[in-house]
């Protein structure tokens, strides 16, 4: 593993070995950030790793989507070709198998916008952490250009700090779930009106006092909801790239429980195709992870649209 | 449904197999929504109780109200779910 992070000398690989995956999957710290900006209402604005990620996602997504798209409308003669092709077929499964069922044919121009964006943006933030660039980077900088990784005024050395799935900060998942909050009120209300969006959130004609205990378990169920989409995208985007870092890190902590280089060699047998084949399953999560939180803001926008009690 | 042009029978195939994995990905989605909301309000009120039992030191009566609450919250939910009409 190649980090731009200090190597705590005296103590065994063991105890290095947390630090280093968290290390890797965690953002870089705020105290040492890739551009420094000024305090704004106190609140640091310095760009960390993972912000930095949003904004080569943010650029990745308007060029891989939204340039082709404006060239496929500039064309006028509702043919995609190349780019838009492939962008149409996702669009056109996002809509007939997740946006029509959960909010029926009358919202689907209302809101399948809002959907692919979500699907497209964690797409391209999940499938970006799985690209091991900075690494690359890390490495030309250490064995091509011989920079030194305590060298902390090189600028490679300094983005190294941190994981680059930035779906993988809760920040990150707790803004996309925020958002989806916001969007399950405002399609409740433009669907059945402010008063009666609210009215609807118990059943009709049940007596009084069981309101007393329904309307606080759902209004706690508001909140539960997009909690539920916050941990399900970070926890797995993390997880799997954990699950990796550890079983690479089998061949360090065996070589020197056993204090011999043949085994860690040895266990490199076993490490790196399990390593790889979770990396495989890795982007299969990739896909899936997109795709269900898409499938669940929709669920949950689909349930303050169409009521059933 | 995306539409595929039946040409000779792997194109039979894959449209089939296609639209029954629309089908079903249709089926899933309230399915999957109750599961996680289930595991989110137990893991989201759990949580807020272990917090506020540290604030208030009331350890463990707050984590185990909010672990209560959660299935509770969480079960409704699920039964909203299972019950729709």
């Amino acid at each position: 593993m190649i980090s731009g992070g200090e190597q705590t000398h005296g103590s065994g690989v063991i105890d290095q070995v947390g630090e280093n995956i968290i290390h890797h999957v965690s953002n870089s710290d705020i105290q040492h950030p890739i551009v420094h900006f000024p305090h704004i209402f106190g609140i640091d604005m310095s760009v960390t790793k993972h912000v930095l990620m949003l904004w080569i996602v943010a650029v990745l997504v308007s060029v891989a989507v939204i340039i082709p798209i404006r060239r496929f409308l500039r064309k006028g003669d509702g043919i995609p070709t190349g780019m838009a092709n492939a962008i149409e077929s996702v669009v056109q499964f996002i809509r007939d198998s997740i946006v029509v069922p959960n909010l029926g044919p009358k919202w689907v121009n209302a809101w399948a916008p809002l959907i692919l964006t979500f699907f497209f943006f964690i797409l391209f933030a999940n499938a970006i952490g799985m690209v091991p660039i900075f690494d690359l980077l890390g490495a030309f900088n250490r064995f091509v250009l011989g920079i030194p990784a305590s060298d902390s005024h090189n600028f490679i050395n300094g983005i190294l700090h941190g994981g680059v799935t930035a779906t993988g900060n809760f920040n990150v998942t707790v803004a996309l779930a925020t958002v989806t909050f916001f969007a399950i009120i405002i399609a409740g209300i433009k669907a059945h009106g402010f008063i009666q969006h609210w009215k609807n959130l118990v059943p009709h004609g049940l007596p009084w006092p069981v309101y007393i205990i329904l309307i606080p378990i759902e209004i706690i169920g508001m909140f539960v909801k997009p909690f539920a989409l916050t941990m399900r995208l970070a926890a797995n985007m993390t997880g799997g790239h954990v699950a990796i870092l550890a079983i690479l890190s089998f061949m360090a902590i065996f070589a020197e429980m056993f204090n011999s280089t043949v085994t860690g060699v040895s266990l490199a047998l076993f490490s790196i195709p399990m390593a790889t084949a979770i990396t495989g399953l890795e982007i299969i999560v990739v896909l899936v992870q997109a795709y269900v939180f898409t499938l669940l803001s929709a669920v949950f926008i689909g349930m303050a649209i169409n009521v059933h009690h | 449904m995306i539409p595929i042009i039946m040409g000779n029978d792997s194109d039979h195939f894959f449209g089939k197999s296609l639209n029954q994995f629309q089908r079903f990905v249709r089926q899933s989605g309230p399915a999957a929504g109750a599961a996680y909301t289930l595991m989110g309000a137990i893991l989201f009120l759990g949580a807020l109780g272990f917090f506020l039992d540290q604030y208030f030191n009331t350890s463990p009566v707050l984590l185990l109200l909010g672990l209560g609450l959660g299935i509770v919250v969480g079960f409704y939910e699920l039964a909203k779910t299972i019950f729709k009409k």
